[in-house]
Order: structure tokens, then C-alpha cells, then sequence
């Protein structure tokens, strides 16, 4: 089939569709070889993505792209030296020959690298074909070859008007291009882009340990699927179980029947804790229910965990009991996750009590409290069932915002007057009133 | 794209017995498509339920280790972190799915009591989902399965894409062979690769359903047949008059590159966790078996045990003095 004969006959240019054509008939054929060379290293990539070695999935995949580049450049370069033509190329009758006469192994070399070098650069190594008027692509420019025809559809060997203009084919280009740019900085890191996907909220909390999740929960820093990963994993090791079975319940109060059913194994299990630690929580369930001295006993001891505390001071907290929330949270034994949660629920509490400058004292101790921290209290506060206390709220936006003192007809900051309306018609009412 | 064209679609009288096994496949996958579809949407909740497949990852670890352990060999599935993959994976192996819903798990009670529940019925319809009636699994392989199998598509992607070249080639072969030839290679090539397949590599709970065995039993009788000639293929490169056509091409290197090389690759990438849906396997199993049978009917011919249709010697003989 790849016998060459010298032929005395007209031969022309070889079509653009011919030369697609060959390149498409050449694919077609090698792409099972490819695949059979490859298979080894897919089942790797399998068996990596299964063990979770993703540094090992974008090796092997460099590797697969390499055996595909090997096996396409071998073929090309063989066939271009040995016959002038590849398979696809004999089928539609067009052969490449050298304007230095016989074709050799370094030509044949050039002439792949530049196809290659095409192809990363404008996705499609023929793209050339429309701009030169003996339809010479890169590759056959550099290696000083052209593509000829012995078809009787062949064009005239003549200089040829080009297909296209220079414009349309930067466009092209430009847009054909970002193609292979896109796939190799997509293809980078699959795994990591799913990861991010997923689980963005709880990336941030993956060190912390299960009461401290628990902690960031009940202050609504993490989502109820973060808590529930954590202390699902922990209830399959077996560790920490009674710890776990009430994250569960926390994690499925969307589920009240879930719910009850992990605390009921929680207040079960009991073998770390005792009683009184199942009784908080049933408390903490129908906070209607009365908080008897024992179980403050308890939730204030050093025995209870520091959870119970937090709970605690938020509950006190909602019911404007400031002090007392301040008092419980000074009693827990700080660690650096902990601190955060305890630092926001004092700033809070000294708000509460209008203690301005230790509040302002927190927040520049702290990122982690700040502007949106004084609004979130506002607008707890006028949720809350207490009346909102208008002067209140004005003494509170006076002393953060001095500019508001100075001068009364400023308006509030939009962060504040946006949004919550009524914190605006408030804060001018109580002025209008003082 | 390169596809066999041979003979092309022949009419009802001209290929009887490939339209007979077409329309077979035709009628078990129209009287069954509205249940398995029915079925189909109720699976599809299961296996988009990420935290059941958690639950059932998680047992099925614990299922792995025990066996590991008391065949005393160390534990493969021991690497795989995530649970949800292994859960998806659970459901192809028949003796975990045996006991899972009454074994004594360890871990979130809580969350294995719903999870039996939920086991209980995935169990029970499948039960009733025709693939796992008609298919062929490791709960279900009676005799009857081993000529059920071959004849129930999944989808109607599955079903066009068999039955196309079983057309194609079951009734090229006919007109050159006769009809009961291809009935043989079409029921032993399917039947017979499903127990080189059982025998070998084992069946899973996954019901094995399609026509591919038997397609590919077709593939290796042509090729073993026709070894010399040049058989006709059609190609489309580009949607314009020279650049699609046909042409003809010596049967056994298309057989080789079109499909062999495919199938081994497919099955060389498989791992033992994981399959990509399709069985290689029983692909190679049954091209194998062609080769075997088309061997098998030369010689019979050679020896005169089979008389080949009246034309069929000419037929040969002009064929060959073509090439």
C-alpha cells in the first residue's frame, strides 16, 4: 500500500479539504493504537483518583499526553521520510516533497515540531493553509516543503491569491488559540476545582477539632453540612461519640425526628459526660422549659464543655442579660480557635452594656470583629422583643461614627441605612426627639 | 468516521434470520422500556443521594476488611478515602449485597437504621427492573439468562448502536453463508462468551445485558471468513461530494483497528474497582469465539461435513481472483 513509483505525470497544489482530509483519516487510524499505548496509564489516573493522590492524576496525564505526542510524531516523521506521504495523505493522493530535493530525516523532524508548535499555539496545525499562496503552512515553511497533488482535482502549481485576510485570521487565531490555553489551565487541577465546589465553606475549618466546630456552629460560622462531615467522621471511627451524636443533632435541626434521635444515642451513650450534660441539652431543645441551679452549676463548672458555656452566654445574651454573658464567657479557658467566638460574643455583650471604648478595644485587637459586627448587634437588637431603645442606638452610632456628632445633617453610612431601614428612621427620629 | 458498510441494509428476504434477531431485540426492549425507565428514575435518586452512598461506602469498608481478614490478605479498597465512590461500587459486588441489610454494622446507628430501610427497598425493585430479569448477574444466571441477556438494551443508544451492525454484518454473512449459520454465531458467540466471561472474571451484581457479545462473535466469524477479501466501508471526513464515499478495505485489518485494538485498550484501563460501563471483556470473549466458529466452518466445508449455499464456492473463487 505505501509503495512509491516515480510517475511521469502533471501533478498541482494539493486542496485544502485533501490535505483536512489526510490529517482527519490519519487520526482515525492511529487514535486505537494511541488508546492501547495509553490504557495502562488510564487505569493508573483510575486508581489514583480513587486513592485521592492528585498529584499523581496531573503527572499521568502529562505522561498521556506525551505518549500521544510520541506516537503521532513517530508515525509523521517515519512516513514523511520513508515515502513522503502518510497513510491519510496516499489515500487522497497528495505526497510532500522538498525544495532540496530528497526529503530527510531532519526535514521531516523540522516539519513536526512546527506542526506541533501550531497546534499549541492555534489548536489546529493547518491553519496556515489560507493565508500563504502556495498554501504553505508553518511547518512546511520551516522545513522547506510543499504539498503536492496527483489528483486530477489538483490545483495549478502557481502562486495562488490567499483565501483570507491578515484581520480575519488574527481573529481566528486569537480565538482558536485560547482553546489549548483554556484546556491546559483547566486540565491542571480537575480535583481541586471539584474540592472547591463543594466544600468552600468548610476548607477554612478543616483543622479545627469537633467542639470547636461545634462552637463555630452555634455562632453561625459554619454551615449545619460542615458540622455534620466532621462529626459523621468521627461517629463511624467510633471517637468521641456522645461529642459527635449531639453535632449530629445540632447539624440536623432542619430534621427534628434525625435530631431527637441522635441525642437520644448521645444521652444514651454517656460514657466521657454525665447526666447532667444530656440534661443541659434537653434544656437547650425547650429553652421554655426552666434552667434550674443545678444545671447552671453545671454549665458553669470547669467539668462541662466549654459548648455548654457558649450556648449559655448566647441564650443570657438574647435575653439582654449582658453582664451575665460576659460573666460565663471570661470563665472559658481560651485556645486560639475559641478566642474569635468569645471576643465576638464579648463585643457584643459590652455593646449591650455600653461599654464603648473595651468594645472599640476588641475590635482593634481582632479583625474578626468588626464594622459588620456592630450592625449585625443593631439588628438583633431590634429584633429582639425588647423595645428598640432609641437613644441607645444613637449614643452607639455617635461613638463610632464622631463624623455623625459633628456634624447631625451627615447621613448614615449606606453599610448601615441599606440594610435596615428602620435603624435609619430610628436613629432620626431619636434625634429629632433629643 | 469510518463505519463497515458491506452488503448495506438488505431486505427482509434477502437476510431473514438477522431481521428475525433484530426484531427480537426490538420487541423485549419495547415491551420492557416504560418499567425500566420507571425503574431507572427511582435508581437514579439512590445514586444521586450522596449521604446513602456515604452510609453504604462506609459498610462496605467494613465488609472489605472483614474478608480481607479472614482470608488473611490485605485489604486493596483500604486506600480509597472517598466513601461515596466506594458506596457506588458496593453495588456491583452479589455477597455484600446479600447480607448488608441484616449485618451488624459499626458506626452511626442512627444513620444505619434509615440507611437499611432505604437498602430494603433498592433491593426489592430491583427485583422487578427488567435488566436484572433478563440480564445476566451472579444472582440471576440460570441457563435461560445466557440467551436472555443478548437480547435487552439498556437505552435506545445502546440498542441502535448494536443492532446496526448486527444488520450490517449478520446479514452480509447470511447472503454468503446461510441463515442457520448466523443463528449459530449469534446465540453460541453470546452464550458462550457469558461463561468464558463467568468462568474468568466472575458476573457482579450489575445485570450484563446487549447484544456486544454476540456482535462481536459476528465480527470474528467475518473476519476469519473473509480473511483475504476486501470488504466495503464508508467514510465521511468532510460533508462534501469527494471526501466522504466508500472504498474497500481487507476485512481483517479494519476488524483489528476498528474494534479489537479498541476493546483491548478498554479492557487494559479497567481497574478491579472500576469499569467504564462497558464489558471488553465479554467483547474479546466473544470475538474469540467467532474466530473459533469461522475456523470451525471452514473446516467443516473443507472436509464436506457443510455444504455452503450453491453459489457460495463461486462467489469465493471470483473473490479471490479479483485481489
Amino acid at each position: 500500500m505505501f509503495e512509491y513509483k516515480r510517475r511521469q505525470q502533471n501533478y498541482g497544489l494539493a486542496l485544502i479539504n485533501d490535505r483536512i482530509s489526510a490529517f482527519l483519516l490519519d487520526l482515525a487510524v492511529l487514535v486505537p493504537v494511541v488508546q492501547l499505548l495509553q490504557a495502562p496509564i488510564r487505569r493508573l489516573i483510575t486508581e489514583s483518583l480513587l486513592y485521592n493522590q492528585i498529584e499523581s492524576v496531573v503527572t499521568l496525564k502529562i505522561i498521556n499526553a506525551f505518549v500521544f505526542i510520541a506516537v503521532f510524531s513517530v508515525y509523521n516523521i517515519f512516513c514523511t521520510y520513508r515515502w513522503g506521504q502518510t497513510l491519510g495523505k496516499h489515500f487522497f493522493k497528495i505526497r510532500i516533497i522538498s525544495y532540496q530535493g530528497k526529503i530527510s530525516f531532519l526535514t521531516a523532524f523540522i516539519r513536526v515540531v512546527f506542526q506541533w508548535f501550531e497546534a499549541l499555539c492555534f489548536g489546529f496545525p493547518l491553519l496556515g493553509l489560507w493565508l500563504h499562496p502556495l498554501r504553505r503552512p508553518l511547518h512546511d515553511r520551516a522545513a522547506d516543503t510543499v504539498v503536492i497533488s496527483e489528483h486530477e482535482r489538483a490545483l495549478p502549481l502557481q502562486m495562488m491569491p490567499p483565501l483570507m485576510t491578515k484581520s480575519w485570521l488574527i481573529a481566528i487565531v486569537f480565538f482558536i488559540g485560547l482553546v489549548p490555553l483554556s484546556f491546559l489551565w483547566v486540565a491542571q487541577d480537575p480535583i481541586k476545582n471539584k474540592r472547591q465546589a463543594s466544600n468552600e465553606s468548610c476548607e477554612d475549618f478543616d483543622d479545627a477539632s469537633l467542639e470547636e466546630s461545634l462552637h463555630f456552629f452555634i455562632v453561625e460560622k459554619i454551615t449545619p453540612n460542615c458540622l455534620k462531615s466532621k462529626a459523621q467522621d468521627l461517629l463511624w471511627k467510633q471517637e468521641e461519640s456522645t461529642l459527635a451524636s449531639i453535632a449530629m443533632a445540632f447539624a440536623n435541626m432542619g430534621e427534628p425526628r434525625k435530631s431527637d434521635r441522635y441525642l437520644k444515642q448521645a444521652c444514651q451513650e454517656g460514657d466521657e459526660f454525665n447526666d447532667e450534660l444530656c440534661l443541659f441539652v434537653n434544656w437547650m431543645w425547650d429553652v421554655k422549659s426552666p434552667f434550674s441551679e443545678e444545671l447552671w452549676n453545671y454549665s458553669v463548672s470547669e467539668s462541662a464543655p466549654d459548648f455548654t458555656k457558649v450556648i449559655l452566654a448566647a441564650h443570657l445574651r438574647r435575653d439582654g442579660n449582658y453582664q451575665r454573658s460576659l460573666n460565663i464567657l471570661d470563665s472559658i479557658d481560651k485556645n486560639t480557635i475559641l478566642k474569635k467566638i468569645v471576643f465576638k460574643m464579648s463585643f457584643h455583650d459590652l455593646l449591650g452594656l455600653e461599654r464603648w471604648q473595651e468594645a472599640q478595644r476588641i475590635m482593634k485587637i481582632t479583625r474578626f470583629v468588626n464594622e459588620e459586627e456592630i450592625l449585625h448587634y443593631m439588628v438583633m437588637e431590634l429584633q429582639s422583643e425588647r423595645k428598640p431603645n432609641g437613644l441607645h442606638l444613637v449614643r452607639l452610632i455617635e461613638f463610632f461614627y464622631p463624623d455623625l456628632k459633628k456634624h447631625p445633617n451627615l447621613r448614615l453610612p449606606a453599610s448601615i441605612s441599606q440594610r435596615h431601614p428602620l435603624i435609619d428612621e430610628i436613629y432620626h427620629r431619636s434625634l429629632r426627639a433629643r | 468516521m469510518i463505519i463497515p458498510f458491506l452488503d448495506g441494509l438488505l431486505t427482509f428476504s434477502r437476510a431473514p434470520i438477522t431481521w428475525i434477531l433484530l426484531m427480537t431485540n426490538v420487541f423485549f426492549f419495547a415491551q420492557n422500556y416504560q418499567l425500566s425507565k420507571t425503574c431507572q428514575q427511582r435508581f437514579e435518586k439512590w445514586y444521586d443521594d450522596s449521604h446513602f452512598m456515604y452510609v453504604q461506602g462506609q459498610t462496605y469498608a467494613q465488609f472489605q476488611s472483614r474478608k480481607m481478614a479472614s482470608m488473611a490478605r490485605t485489604n486493596p479498597w483500604h486506600n480509597i478515602k472517598e466513601f461515596e465512590t466506594m458506596g457506588r461500587l458496593s453495588l456491583k459486588d452479589n455477597d455484600y449485597l446479600n447480607v448488608a441489610a441484616k449485618a451488624n454494622w459499626v458506626g452511626d446507628d442512627v444513620a444505619i437504621e434509615d440507611w437499611r430501610l432505604e437498602l430494603t427497598d433498592f433491593l426489592s425493585l430491583r427485583d422487578v427492573y427488567p435488566p436484572f430479569i433478563l440480564g445476566l448477574s451472579a444472582q440471576h444466571k440460570d441457563s435461560l439468562a445466557y440467551l436472555s441477556y443478548q437480547f435487552y438494551h439498556e437505552s435506545f443508544s445502546h440498542l441502535l448502536g448494536n443492532l446496526l451492525l448486527v444488520l450490517l454484518i449478520g446479514a452480509y454473512l447470511e447472503r454468503r453463508t446461510s441463515g442457520y449459520t448466523i443463528f449459530i454465531v449469534y446465540i453460541l458467540g453470546g452464550a458462550v462468551s457469558a461463561c468464558l466471561l463467568n468462568y474468568t472474571v466472575g458476573l457482579t451484581a450489575a445485570p450484563l445485558i446487549g447484544a456486544s457479545g454476540s456482535l462481536c462473535a459476528l465480527l470474528g466469524f467475518l473476519m476469519i471468513t473473509e480473511w483475504k477479501t476486501k470488504t466495503k466501508l464508508f467514510y465521511i471526513f468532510l460533508p462534501i461530494k469527494h471526501y466522504m464515499g466508500f472504498t474497500r478495505v481487507r476485512t481483517a485489518y479494519w476488524v483489528i483497528l476498528l474494534f479489537v485494538i479498541e476493546d483491548i485498550a478498554g479492557w487494559l484501563a479497567q481497574t478491579q474497582f472500576t469499569t467504564s460501563g462497558v464489558s471488553h471483556a465479554i467483547h474479546l470473549y466473544g470475538f474469540f469465539v467467532g474466530v473459533l466458529l469461522g475456523f470451525l466452518y471452514q473446516q467443516s466445508i473443507r472436509w464436506g461435513l457443510w455444504v455452503p449455499r450453491k453459489n457460495y464456492m463461486a462467489y469465493r473463487t471470483a473473490k479471490l481472483q479479483r485481489i
